[in-house]
């Protein structure tokens, strides 16, 4: 079919719709606050996943204590990283934060001397204290959506302090 | 739940938590004891807080029942209440800063269920049990 004038005006114009319309700002898409939050809350446990590895390497012997620990903290991750949905998207909260991101793990009090049990509980007390801080002030601002979990890991973070 | 239904909720459980540490420190050896004396201690402080909070929000609060349920026979018996108490605890604190966006509700919340997973580990620890922590204090 051979495009008359008036065809090919129409295109136009609808073209020079199409292009006027592309040039209007996208509009500003809400980031939710909870985000970031469980990402900063993702990292904590990350760092003590990293410390609590650590000290098994090197102590042995703390095993029966630090292993019941670890594996809370895996519980923590775990919580705060749902896995994908069976449809391959990954949930809201997956997506803060992925696992095989590389975090910052600047919270880690590694300069301690370490080469000592008592050491290295303490220093694990020590990052058990801050994180159980940073996790319940984010509590304080979160939404009552993920409030609970971050309070409840706050808690389980103080609570791993009297043990160690 | 609202947010008035869980602080009175709380309030009947930290009445509860009072009486309950008033008969169960009896059984107790030191330091245990201590333990129970220093937890009857917070609980009263609690309870002062969300009686204010409660007040605050238009309402008389309702005081304690004459009497609870806490037959306590010994020793053991002792250290598995008062670990009732404060794991029933946690999963109130835990409802209240699920429900409320009040600043100084939601921190009163995150400072009690903290506190009363710290009671229950060292309750735990008192009983000998073998991991005396918890992933997620408060969830019921």
């Amino acid at each position: 079919m051979q495009l008359t004038r008036r065809d090919l005006l129409a295109a136009g114009a609808l073209g020079a719709l199409t292009a006027c319309t592309s040039t209007i700002p996208p509009e500003p898409i809400p980031v939710d606050p909870d985000l970031a939050l469980v990402a900063a809350a993702v990292t904590r446990e990350q760092a003590l996943l990293t410390a609590y590895d650590a000290a098994l390497a090197d102590h042995p012997g703390l095993t029966s204590l630090l292993a019941p620990l670890r594996a809370q903290h895996l519980q923590h991750l775990q919580r705060l990283q749902p896995p994908a949905s069976p449809t391959g998207a990954a949930s809201s909260l997956s997506t803060a934060s992925p696992l095989s991101s590389s975090p910052t793990r600047t919270a880690v009090p590694t300069p301690l001397p370490l080469d000592r049990p008592v050491a290295r509980r303490r220093a694990l007390a020590t990052l058990e204290r801050s994180t159980s801080i940073a996790h319940g002030g984010a509590a304080l601002t979160a939404s009552r959506q993920i409030a609970p979990l971050l309070a409840s890991l706050s808690a389980s973070e103080a609570s791993h302090v009297v043990v160690l | 739940m609202t947010e008035l239904s869980v602080l009175t909720d709380l309030l009947a459980a930290e009445h509860a938590a009072i009486y309950a540490y008033g008969v169960l420190g009896a059984k107790l050896d030191e330091p245990t004891r201590e333990l129970a004396l220093t937890s009857f201690e917070a609980h009263r402080a609690r309870r002062d807080e969300l009686i204010t909070s409660v007040r605050a929000a238009g309402i008389e609060p309702a005081g304690p029942e004459p009497a609870y349920d806490v037959a306590v026979t010994g020793r053991t018996a002792a250290l598995a209440l008062a670990l009732r108490v404060e794991t029933e605890l946690g999963v109130r604190w835990r409802d209240l800063v699920a429900v409320t966006d009040d600043p100084r509700l939601r921190k009163l919340a995150v400072l009690g269920l903290q506190d009363s997973a710290v009671r229950a580990t060292r309750w735990r620890t008192a009983a000998g049990t073998d991991v005396a922590t918890v992933a997620l204090p408060g969830e019921a």
